[in-house]
């Protein structure tokens, strides 16, 4: 069906993406995009349903037609290709299973608990540096901070070149998140590997020779079990969570401040009641998480409502477009931090769910606490928001915010 | 027996519970965890609940005397309250 709306980069889709994800799933939930070379699924039941067919529904990056798309550089860049083909969320089972299985004990609910002290201590450091500052950068002086600090303590990282982690990323995230074969965007990508490698390395080789507590340790542990099968496959998936332990929690919390600050009846009803913390932070990663869609292909050939997905054919699975889906959410443009049950599609379902939940929570939970116990109101600086022109994540190209004490 | 609960309305069918305790925990159509009658090992359970991404399962009863044994430390995080 034509409809009009198949450029997933247009200033709609981007920066609108409510209005233009309700067109879509109104006209066509199941849509082939000839654009973008696959289908667009945009209904809560399908994408939902389409998270939880792992057998089927593939998110090998190496394999498919994500696989031919690569191969034609991969010889060319090898350092990031070597490195992202060892990324556990970009396989399926058994290798995904294996991997996930031995980093999952470390971000278990319980486990992450831990650090909730350690959270509320840098919060409240972060959220003090706010007092009377007038205008201030909210995405380099709290969002890129907090979770930078939280998961680089919680590997290991050393602070110096946490700063660079910034950079390293978003020049990863620039091939991690985009398709197609740019080739600017696959030499910065190749660098920003090279350089986290080269970041890390020497620390994973001293956590063996005198392991600390902490999870680049456990890592290394792991591997001279046997378990992890090599010292690159420790260095991938070390990389792996460095740069999703933080761009995703980044935007998350810029995109949560946006929220509140269009309901600021929700932002007095968080800071008379910080009980609120984990239902306001599902409803914020509902709103506006910080992943807009999610990449699969077919590994056979499937039906979906009265659609033939052939086998090898490219499936998106519209995250925000089933977070705003009427038919599960009351009111889905509305924000209620009392929204419970709150099924949101943010993190995934199925086997892929993100690894780093508990801890995002956790961050998101004690960041929207202290701010909204700290500042009754604030404003954004920006007169018009503009976001980042990409499929999966929904990130602010800025974000300058004014915290007011009364 | 202890008493195993699955809350589906935090359940995303991660399916850590299903190795963590084998055979105690199927995925029904919709992909959500359900407790399968046992008996099983009450510590495959307790890891079962450990390992759940989600916080979604409680096991019930006298933690000490279905093998708990981490004496002492903090309980899970309850799930977010209405």
């Amino acid at each position: 069906m034509d409809t009009g709306l198949d450029d997933l980069l247009s200033d709609e889709a981007v920066n609108h993406p409510a209005a233009y994800y309700e067109k879509l799933r109104a006209e066509d939930p199941v849509h082939w995009n000839p654009r973008w070379n696959g289908w667009v699924l945009t209904s809560y039941a399908d994408v939902a349903a389409g998270f939880r067919d792992h057998q089927r529904l593939s998110s090998d990056r190496f394999a498919g037609p994500f696989g031919q798309q690569l191969s034609a550089v991969s010889s060319d860049y090898q350092a990031l290709f070597g490195f992202l083909s060892k990324f556990f969320v970009w396989k399926d089972q058994p290798y995904h299973t294996r991997v996930r299985a031995l980093v999952n004990r470390a971000f278990t609910p319980r486990s992450v608990e831990v650090l909730r002290p350690r959270v509320r201590a840098l919060v409240a450091e972060l959220t003090g540096a706010l007092r009377g500052a007038g205008e201030t950068d909210f995405l380099a002086g709290f969002a890129f901070t907090l979770p930078v600090v939280v998961i680089g303590d919680y590997l290991g990282v050393p602070e110096e070149g946490r700063q660079d982690l910034r950079r390293w990323a978003e020049d990863l995230g620039a091939v991690i998140f985009v398709s197609g074969n740019d080739a600017d965007r696959l030499r910065k990508g190749e660098e920003a590997m090279e350089q986290l490698a080269a970041f890390l390395r020497p620390v994973i080789a001293a956590r063996r020779a005198e392991p600390r507590e902490d999870l680049l340790s456990g890592m290394v542990a792991a591997q001279e079990r046997g378990d992890f099968l090599s010292e690159d496959e420790v260095l991938a998936n070390a990389i792996l969570m460095v740069f999703a332990g933080h761009e995703t929690t980044m935007n998350l919390l810029a995109n949560g401040m946006v929220a509140f600050a269009g309901f600021p009846a929700q932002w007095d009803r968080l800071r008379a009641g910080p009980a609120l913390a984990a239902t306001a932070t599902e409803e914020i990663l509902r709103y506006d998480g910080p992943i807009r869609a999610m990449a699969r292909w077919a590994r056979e050939p499937l039906r979906i409502r009265d659609h033939e997905i052939a086998a090898g054919d490219r499936v998106l699975l519209a995250q925000y477009a089933a977070n705003h889906d009427p038919a599960q959410f009351a009111d889905p443009e509305t924000v209620d931090v009392t929204r419970w049950p709150n099924r949101h599609t943010t993190f995934g379902q199925g086997i892929h769910t993100c690894l780093g939940a508990p801890l995002a929570r956790l961050e998101a939970q004690e960041a929207f606490t202290a701010l909204a116990a700290a500042f009754p109101r604030f404003e954004v600086a920006e007169e018009t928001l503009r976001y980042n022109p990409n499929i999966v994540s929904r990130s602010l190209t800025r974000l300058h915010l004014t915290f007011r004490e009364a | 027996m202890p008493d195993v609960v699955v809350d589906h309305d935090l359940c995303a069918g991660v399916a850590m519970c299903t190795q963590a305790a084998p055979g105690a925990f199927a995925l029904n159509d919709e992909g959500l965890s359900e407790y399968q009658d046992g008996p099983w090992p009450a510590a495959d359970l307790a890891e079962a609940a450990d390992a759940c991404p989600m916080a979604a399962i409680t096991v019930t009863k006298d933690p000490k005397q279905y093998g708990r044994t981490e004496a002492g430390s903090p309980d899970r995080p309850d799930p977010p309250q209405k």
